[in-house]
Parts: structure tokens; C-alpha cells; sequence
């Protein structure tokens, strides 16, 4: 690792310039995908890809199924591109639900055999990602962690991930209680803007 | 101890009894309190029932196809396996594989001469600035305003730390693109919005950043190259 000296004066753009911009993009992604402009099904996978995997791997808990499986939801993504009304939904929850079908065949095909090892627990009916309208909620949420500044999603990843308390996290980061506070609120509520955006 | 409850430690669940009580009242009583209760508590209850492929997305297979670089590994893409389920007369697709050829030679004398430049944006590779084998490439797309980054063999990040993707002009002009996360084999990305003019800067600067609540440059570069 290699330091350089760089005197600054500070950030000029405030985190909340790109915050907007980003829904704003996900909304002209929508339409560029109804439209099929070249380059669209790229661009839509380039967002929403990382969310949709790690989706299907938390669903089918089997990395090769996991692997083959984004390839037919962007597929369909493609095929059914005109019958994405952003009046009826984001543009990431409608992949989402499709992501959520195929797992849902995926799962009907799938016969007992060997599991990967490295996804040891067993899928059982009702299981917390096969909850439809809720699951999908909560991974737009996993997909929006992206959209807000590090600082704030490593805080909340200390929290809801970790389990640790605020007084905790202050502790291991030398942060001070009242900024780890004030960074989680503002966090939490640059999510919910973000979902407040997602759902207009 | 009523000035001392927040809306954020009620959520948490981490007040004492009487504390509790007191958010209990206010909830009741006090509808800007009840209104930040209620806004962010559908968050918070979808952040604890988050798996850890969500906080740590795993990276998804590739997405191939004829037009984009590193086209070359034969895995099936998503337009090869879309065109693939569609029967196409062999005159009609031997005549679009010609035009492909074409169109693709074109296309890559364009690049050849711009030096890097693609033909839907520009494209600046960045470097270490030392002798370790990091690099990145920075595609900036002028039509929808956006930049996209991608670095491989950087060293992972820990809890404690994470990368900053940041336009500058040294010594003090500075604009943060956004943050990132390095996976454990060492590539990352990140796509952002430009809210600036690439042009108005002189490097596109990457820099390893401690999780210690300061927004500026932690003067930690480890990757750079330059726009113009």
C-alpha cells in the first residue's frame, strides 16, 4: 500500500447528489429496457445482478444451480422487456419477482441428490426468501445498501449483520456513540428514501 | 430522561425499562417521534432478516456477449443463449454474422485510434502507483452521465475498511464517486453517477479508506490514472 500526501480540503459532492441520480438512472434503465436500446440488458445486469445472485444463492443454496439460474432470469428479463410497467413497480423489484419464480422452478425440478457442502442447510417450505411480496421487499433493501455512502451500510452491517450494539460498535471503531447514532439514522433513512423513490 | 430517547434507540431495542416506557409515551403522544418509529421500523425489520448474501454480494457469473470485451471465453452469454432459443433461417444469420465482422472491425479501428476510447464513452485505465500488479479500468459513459469502475488484485477489505473511487486535482480539488468493497480474490466494482465533468480533473484516484467517520481522502492512494 502506497501513501501520498494529498492535501484536501474536503469532499465537494455531498453524498445525497448521487443518492438521487442513481433512481433517476434506474428509472431511464427501465425505459431504455421496454425500448430495447442496445446495450440496455447490460446495463440492467450491471445493477441488479450482484442483488439477484446472491438472491438465488440464499434461495436454492447451491452454487452451480445458483450460477445457471441468473442467465434465465435475465433472459425473460429481455423477452418480457415491453411488459415492464414502472406504474405497477421498480424496475429491480419486477426482476426480483422473476428471480423468485425461477428459483421456485428451480426448486420444484430439484430431486434429492448431494448438496454442495458449502450450503449445508436444507431449504423447507416457508422458507424466509420464498415469502413473495416480502422477500422481494427485503432485497430491494439488500440492493439499495449499495446506493448509501460505506460508512453508514458498514455501521448498519455492524448492527443488523453483526448483532452488536451501538455502544459495541462505538467501542471496536473508536467511533463516538453519538456519530455511530447519527450515521445509523442517517443510513436508515437514506434507505427509506431510496424505497419511498423505488415505489413512486 | 425524556430528552434522551430517540427514535433510533426505541427501534434497536436498546433502551432500559424505563427508557422503553418513556418511547412507549411518545409513540403515543408525540407524532414526530411516532412518524420516525413508524418510517424506518419496515427498515430495520428487513435489515435484521437479511442473509449474508445480501450484505456481502457474491459476484454473478458473467454476462457475454459479441460486443463487449473479453467476449472471448466461451460461456454461454444471455443474448447467445436468448438468440440461441430462437430459430433463425442460416442465410438471414450468416448475413448478420458478416455484418457483425464488419460493424466489430469498424468498431475496433475506432478504438485502436482513439487510444482506448469506446465507441458509447471513454474508457481510462488506472494503475498502481507503486510496483504491485493492481489495476483498474474506468468506463465513463457521457449519454446517461454515469462511470463505472472495475480493479482487480487489490488487497480485500476487512470490516474495518473499504475503497473510494474519487475524481481530483491536486492538491485540493476533490469530488468522491462512491465506495466499494474488494472481494477475497481481489476485484471490485462500482458504478456511480458523474456529478461533475471527468475533464474538469486531472486523475481518477482510488484510495483505501479506514472506517473511522472521516469523510475526506484518507491520503492512501492505490490506484490512479489520468483523464485526460
Amino acid at each position: 500500500m502506497h501513501t501520498y500526501a494529498i492535501p484536501l480540503v474536503g469532499r465537494l459532492a455531498p453524498a445525497a447528489a448521487p443518492r438521487t441520480r442513481s433512481v433517476t438512472a434506474a428509472s431511464s434503465l427501465g425505459t431504455a429496457l421496454r425500448e430495447r436500446r442496445d446495450g440496455s440488458i447490460e446495463a440492467v445486469y450491471e445493477e441488479f445482478s450482484r442483488t439477484t445472485f446472491g438472491y438465488l444463492l440464499a434461495t436454492l443454496r447451491d452454487r452451480a444451480a445458483a450460477e445457471d439460474v441468473p442467465q434465465e432470469v435475465f433472459t425473460e428479463v429481455w423477452t418480457r422487456a415491453e411488459t415492464y410497467d414502472p406504474g405497477r413497480g421498480s424496475l429491480g423489484a419486477w426482476i426480483m419477482t422473476i428471480a423468485r419464480s425461477r428459483a421456485i422452478d428451480t426448486l420444484r425440478k430439484r430431486v434429492p441428490e448431494p448438496r454442495d457442502p458449502e450450503f449445508g442447510a436444507e431449504l423447507v417450505d416457508g422458507d424466509a426468501e420464498m415469502e413473495g411480496p416480502r422477500a422481494v421487499e427485503r432485497w430491494m433493501v439488500g440492493h439499495l445498501l449499495s446506493k448509501i455512502p460505506e460508512r453508514e451500510r458498514a455501521l448498519l452491517r455492524m448492527r443488523f449483520y453483526s448483532d452488536m450494539s451501538q455502544s459495541q460498535i462505538a467501542k471496536a471503531t473508536g467511533i463516538p456513540l453519538g456519530t455511530v447514532k447519527m450515521q445509523m439514522v442517517s443510513g436508515l433513512r437514506r434507505l427509506r428514501e431510496l424505497m419511498d423513490e423505488e415505489e413512486q | 430522561m425524556s430528552s434522551r430517547v430517540e427514535p433510533i434507540d426505541f427501534l434497536l431495542g436498546e433502551l432500559s425499562q424505563d427508557g422503553r416506557i418513556e418511547a412507549e409515551r411518545r409513540v403515543r403522544e408525540d407524532a414526530v417521534f411516532r412518524s420516525e418509529v413508524e418510517r424506518l421500523r419496515p427498515i430495520t425489520a428487513h435489515l435484521d432478516a437479511l442473509p449474508q448474501e445480501a450484505w456481502d454480494p457474491a459476484r454473478p457469473p458473467p454476462l457475454r456477449h459479441p460486443g463487449r470485451a473479453g467476449s472471448a471465453e466461451r460461456r454461454p452469454g444471455i443474448l447467445e443463449r436468448l438468440f440461441g432459443s430462437i430459430s433463425i433461417p442460416a442465410p438471414a444469420l450468416a448475413a448478420a454474422a458478416i455484418a457483425l465482422v464488419i460493424v466489430g472491425g469498424f468498431i475496433g479501428a475506432r478504438i485502436a485510434d482513439d487510444g482506448g476510447s469506446k465507441a458509447d464513452g471513454r474508457e481510462i485505465g488506472l494503475a498502481a502507483l507503486g510496483d504491485d500488479g493492481w489495476t483498474g479500468v474506468a468506463r465513463v459513459d457521457t449519454e446517461t452521465n454515469s462511470v463505472s469502475l472495475d480493479v482487480s488484485g487489490l488487497d480485500p477489505n476487512t470490516e474495518s475498511d473499504f475503497y473510494e473511487f474519487w475524481l481530483l486535482t491536486p492538491p485540493a480539488k476533490l469530488v468522491s464517486l462512491g465506495s466499494f468493497k474488494v472481494d477475497a480474490d481481489g476485484s471490485g466494482s462500482l458504478q456511480a453517477p458523474l456529478p461533475v465533468a471527468v475533464e474538469d480533473f486531472e486523475f481518477l484516484d482510488v484510495s483505501r479508506e479506514p472506517l473511522d467517520g472521516n469523510p475526506g481522502h484518507s491520503a492512501d492512494s492505490v490506484l490512479r490514472g489520468t483523464t485526460a
